[in-house]
């Protein structure tokens, strides 16, 4: 008995607290910062592309949605020539983000990418391609990796000596 | 023989074969020792003091001491431990210093997912660089078109100089500098000049050399769809891993083959399968309306209809010309369609001649035929005619491994093993097993040889004869009063001193009579020395199965004589460049008269151009084919992809003309065509298992994206209807099929790739490899792959060569022969579609003496003419200093069109050569 009228009185408190569902889309929920949505590929400090196509986030995503295949500039860094991400198949899990060493692919807040059509949803690097550095905004691969590049040569790097002279007999 | 020996680890006996070192009898026994310097190729040096173990004196011994495995010979009883604390401690603390200076660098390197050092980091469990300092930093070199080079990746283990200068003889590629500053490169930046130099890729344990062509289309190795395949590209038949994704082939990997190529590939294997990846590949059927001059594309069924229409004609003459770059298969299929008599093997009537002349000898069983890890295993090789490291690169490879024998046996008289590298190599100093070379220019190999013979074609005849008659005369029972030269003695002697000499030649000198004067000389040999052996290099993969299948003298040269005098009705020519052996103008007058040519081919050239229906072949890599090497080993590859657009294999092409289904009935008819190919059916029959394997890894990646551009529906992979691998990650894989190998359940078809757990670069195969030391290769656990000797299975045949004839040598014109001249990089045809290839293709120049010259008044650079009955070429002429006197070279593919009849054209005249040459 006691328990039926105290079951009641819980119902009927229920009813007056504050809703957590909102009026989407005309009312927006907050979505922090690390929310992971829509998956972007960011540049560097200097806007250069981040993404070496190292394939890392392809390996790590577990329903094998990500594709990439590399390419090289002129001078000399890895670039992907294709980045082809199928948000049909992506679950957002983020492993992406954590598997790549340049900080170029991240998840953002933004969640709202339904479509008619299937096919719509295979974005493409023109697709993914922002031109910021996302959250990580200092960090530059090509002055930590050992890589020569244009514009950085070797030794040049953080915490690189100067490239060592063969030829010198100096012990 | 040898022994097994107990020895434990962990206080847990194993059982390893005596003649190994520790580390090898370790890594067979599947534990995960670290090493960077070893090699089951090269030996032990003990440089990297990766592979550290804890060593104990007996059972009551707990204080120990820490060995070098890779050093250290098992024995009986010994006691070691992998995991002491104090042998682990060191593993890691030396991974931590070589560490030190590595790049940062993996996401932008080819080698990552595929280099031993990750995977030796790991093992140690080195994961986070504590080392405060700066890095030490080299700067690159440009080192051709074959390979990237990174000098800030090195370890300093050695193993590419040990490779590149001791095994195979290069000497452009060297150390410098001193302790932490050594430098691994040329002195000049430049190409690397050796032609194994593709092997650095797989034998640095790192990403200082990568293969640079790979890296223009790059796949990380763990994507890579891989299948058992051969090289195509000369007639050793190496065995490879061709590696592939998204329809185009990205990187040739060695397969490991104990019988021929070992550990290593020449470059020219490695690099020449651009060609299927090529833009002007053949995908498409096109046929060619005679009145409008108009090209238009046919499909499928009208391109069949069209077939069997011209093949019904009412007064039909068919004609077909076979390939030897071409599988069996294809051959036999053709074969079957226009009868034994039409049926043409695409090879010059000279080269026909040796082929079937090799083969009449083979089936007598009168030579030993060898395989490469025999020659290497042998102590004398006379090699004669023919440039081995331009037209078999491989088996020069195996030559030069075979001159180090003469030290290993002096080291084993001191009880050192031949793993222990630094030691044979001190013992030995300079002595070498006796290499002898007959050639008309001086070879590569050049370095090892004891005797270094450069002589025109018909000296190199007389002195195989006088050797020959030396060997008679010293075995008969009255000796002959004949006298002979001091060097034919001293060669004969040196054959007779050794216990198993070989004699190696090949086609390419397109000399039948120095063939057969091999032949009688290693008949000879045999029969003092029942260890003698004898191998000969034909000019493609598939020349000599093809010389089985065609009937003698049905070659091109009487094929275009057969075209020109009763021009057939229709002319079926698959895989097959006639403009290669033939000149333009006369040839194209000839197939202007064939009513209807059909080509079946690969690639667009010259002979495609002329046809009226182009069906489009599918490459070595779209299909499964047997092939027969120079030494009668019939061997099976497997289609690493399925064939692209609207190409299929020729039998296929064939299949509803000949009646041939493409099943057993095919097989069957090769069997009825020759009882050599009897043991066809053992080898397809492999074909079938019981499980599925794949030819994907695991891991294959990107599945539901690959092809979401063109479709985001994922529709199901294409099915391998003809083996049991299947073009997905589904089934058994490789690492997993020996285990799973047993009495009820068996997996034939080779493994299609090489991967062990936590040993994910090819480092992996030394987990596999049982062989009980590095030089005996008969107790290999791959041994099944091996491939099938044909004429090792057969009731031998009489018959007996012919007796050479001195005057007999072709291109012979007054005291002048012209040769061919052989270059790695330009005698293949398809190899020739490579670009990285083509960059290091030598321009086409006669090569003469400074005497020769001098006769015809040349100077180096001025163009010199030789002409043929309807054909001249006219090239800059070099002056060589170590050419033979009286010999002209002429670039291969110039040889090949000029035909037999070629004399030199301009500033020469009879008499002034006969007169001169005396001089």
């Amino acid at each position: 008995m006691m328990s039926q009228i105290r079951t009641l009185l819980k119902v009927l408190k229920h009813t007056f607290t504050k809703a957590d569902t909102v009026q989407y889309p005309e009312q927006q929920p907050y979505l922090s910062p690390r929310y992971r949505g829509r998956i972007v590929l960011t540049r560097d400090p200097n806007g250069d592309e981040r993404c070496v196509a190292c394939n890392l986030c392809s390996v790590a995503c577990p329903v094998d949605c990500i594709f990439v295949e590399k390419d090289e500039t002129q001078g000399g860094r890895w670039q992907a020539k294709t980045f082809r991400i199928n948000f049909s198949r992506c679950i957002m899990c983020g492993f992406c983000e954590e598997a790549c060493p340049t900080h170029a692919i991240q998840l953002t807040p933004d969640f709202e990418m339904a479509e008619y059509d299937r096919q719509n949803l295979v974005y493409e690097k023109e697709h993914l391609l922002i031109n910021g550095p996302g959250k990580y905004r200092d960090y530059n691969f090509y002055q930590v990796c050992g890589k020569a590049i244009e514009g950085k040569a070797k030794g040049q790097a953080n915490n690189e000596a100067p490239p060592i002279d063969i030829k010198s007999l100096l012990p | 023989m040898t022994n097994k020996v107990t020895i434990f680890i962990e206080d847990l006996p194993y059982q390893v074969a005596d003649d190994i070192n520790l580390l090898q009898a370790c890594l067979s026994l599947k534990l995960d020792i670290p090493y960077f310097c070893w090699h089951p190729a090269m030996g032990s040096v003990g440089a990297c003091r990766q592979c550290a173990v804890m060593q104990y004196q007996d059972e009551e011994d707990t204080r120990g001491r820490l060995v070098m495995s890779c050093m250290t010979p098992v024995a009986e009883g010994m006691r070691i431990s992998f995991s002491h604390e104090k042998a682990e401690t060191f593993r890691a603390t030396n991974i931590e210093a070589m560490m030190t200076n590595h790049p940062h660098d993996c996401p932008v390197c080819e080698e990552g997912g595929d280099c031993h050092l990750q995977d030796m980091t790991l093992l140690t469990g080195h994961i986070t660089r504590r080392y405060p300092g700066t890095k030490r930093t080299h700067n690159n070199q440009y080192l051709g078109p074959f390979l990237n080079h990174e000098m800030n990746r090195c370890i300093g283990c050695y193993r590419c100089v040990r490779f590149y200068r001791d095994y195979c003889g290069g000497n452009d590629l060297n150390v410098f500098s001193s302790k932490n500053n050594i430098f691994f490169g040329r002195a000049e930046p430049g190409n690397l000049e050796n032609e194994f130099s593709g092997n650095l890729a797989e034998v640095c344990p790192t990403g200082v050399f990568t293969d640079k062509p790979f890296s223009q289309h790059y796949i990380r190795k763990w994507d890579l769809q891989s299948a058992p395949s051969i090289c195509t590209h000369c007639s050793v038949g190496c065995n490879t891993y061709v590696t592939e994704r998204g329809g185009i082939i990205r990187k040739i990997n060695n397969r490991y083959n104990a019988a021929i190529n070992g550990h290593f590939l020449c470059d020219r294997g490695r690099f020449a399968y651009q060609h299927v990846n090529h833009d002007n590949k053949l995908t498409q059927i096109w046929s060619r309306a005679q009145q409008s001059q108009t090209t238009h594309i046919f499909d499928n069924e009208q391109a069949h209809s069209q077939l069997s229409q011209w093949l019904n004609e009412t007064d039909a003459q068919v004609l077909g010309i076979g390939s030897a770059r071409s599988s069996l298969e294809n051959n036999a299929a053709l074969h079957k369609l226009v009868g034994g008599n039409n049926f043409y093997a695409g090879i010059a009537n000279n080269e026909l001649k040796q082929l079937q002349l090799l083969t009449k000898t083979y089936e007598s069983k009168q030579v030993a035929l060898v395989s490469l890890s025999q020659i290497e295993q042998s102590d004398a090789v006379l090699l004669v005619g023919e440039d081995v490291t331009q037209t078999a690169p491989r088996l020069a490879l195996s030559i030069r491994q075979m001159t180090k024998n003469a030290g290993i046996a002096q080291a084993a008289k001191l009880g050192i093993k031949p793993w222990q590298d630094e030691a044979v190599r001190n013992i030995s100093q300079d002595s070498k097993s006796p290499l002898i070379i007959i050639n008309t220019d001086e070879t590569k190999l050049a370095d090892v040889a004891k005797y270094n013979l450069k002589l025109a074609p018909n000296k190199q005849l007389e002195l195989l004869i006088e050797i020959e008659a030396y060997l008679t005369s010293k075995y008969a029972l009255t000796p002959s009063a004949e006298t002979f030269s001091d060097l034919a003695i001293a060669i004969a002697e040196e054959l007779l001193a050794a216990n198993n000499p070989v004699v190696v030649t090949g086609t390419h000198s397109f000399d039948i009579a120095l063939l057969s004067a091999c032949l009688r000389l290693s008949i000879l040999l045999r029969k003092h020395k029942n260890n003698s052996g004898f191998y000969c290099a034909t000019s493609s993969i598939n020349a000599l199965g093809l010389s089985l299948l065609a009937q003698p003298d049905h070659d091109i040269d009487n094929l275009i004589h057969s075209i020109k005098s009763t021009p057939p009705t229709l002319l079926i020519i698959m895989e097959t460049d006639l403009y290669r052996y033939c000149a333009n103008e006369k040839l194209s007058k000839y197939l202007d008269n064939i009513k209807h040519i059909v080509v079946i081919e690969q690639i667009m050239n010259d002979t495609v151009k002329m046809a009226d229906l182009v069906l489009p072949a599918a490459s070595f890599a779209e299909q499964h084919s047997s092939w027969l090497n120079n030494e009668g080993r019939l061997q099976r590859a497997y289609a690493v992809m399925p064939a692209s657009d609207m190409r299929q294999t020729p039998v296929q092409w064939l299949a509803q003309h000949n009646a041939l289904d493409d099943g057993q009935n095919l097989y069957r008819y090769m069997q009825t065509i020759t009882p050599l190919l009897q043991p066809i059916m053992q080898i397809v029959t492999t074909d079938k298992s019981d499980f599925p394997v794949a030819r994907q890894p695991m891991r294959s990646s990107a599945r539901t994206a690959f092809f979401a551009n063109i479709d985001v529906k994922e529709y199901a992979p294409k099915r391998d209807k003809k083996s049991n691998l299947t073009f997905t990650m589904e089934g058994v894989a490789g690492f997993r099929q020996q285990t799973l190998d047993n009495s009820q359940h068996k997996i034939t078809t080779p493994v299609t790739g090489v991967w062990s757990p936590k040993w994910n670069s090819n480092q992996a195969l030394n987990k596999d490899l049982k062989q009980s030391s590095f030089q005996d290769e008969a107790d290999s656990s791959l041994g099944a792959d091996l491939g099938l000797k044909i004429f090792d299975q057969l009731n031998s045949q009489e018959f007996t060569v012919p007796a050479a004839q001195i005057d007999s040598p072709s291109q012979q014109l007054n005291n002048l022969s012209i040769c061919p001249q052989h270059h790695i990089y330009s005698n293949d045809e398809l190899a020739d579609y490579s670009s990285s290839i083509q960059q290091l293709r030598p321009e086409p120049v006669i090569s003469l003496n400074q005497q020769q010259a001098n006769h015809l008044s040349l100077k180096s650079g001025e163009k010199l003419t030789i002409s043929s009955d309807d054909y001249n070429i006219s090239l800059p002429c070099f002056i060589s200093k170590t050419l033979a006197d009286q010999v002209v070279l002429v670039p291969f593919t110039e040889f090949l069109r000029l035909g037999t009849n070629m004399h030199i054209a301009t500033k020469y005249s009879a008499g002034n050569a006969n007169g001169d040459a005396n001089d």
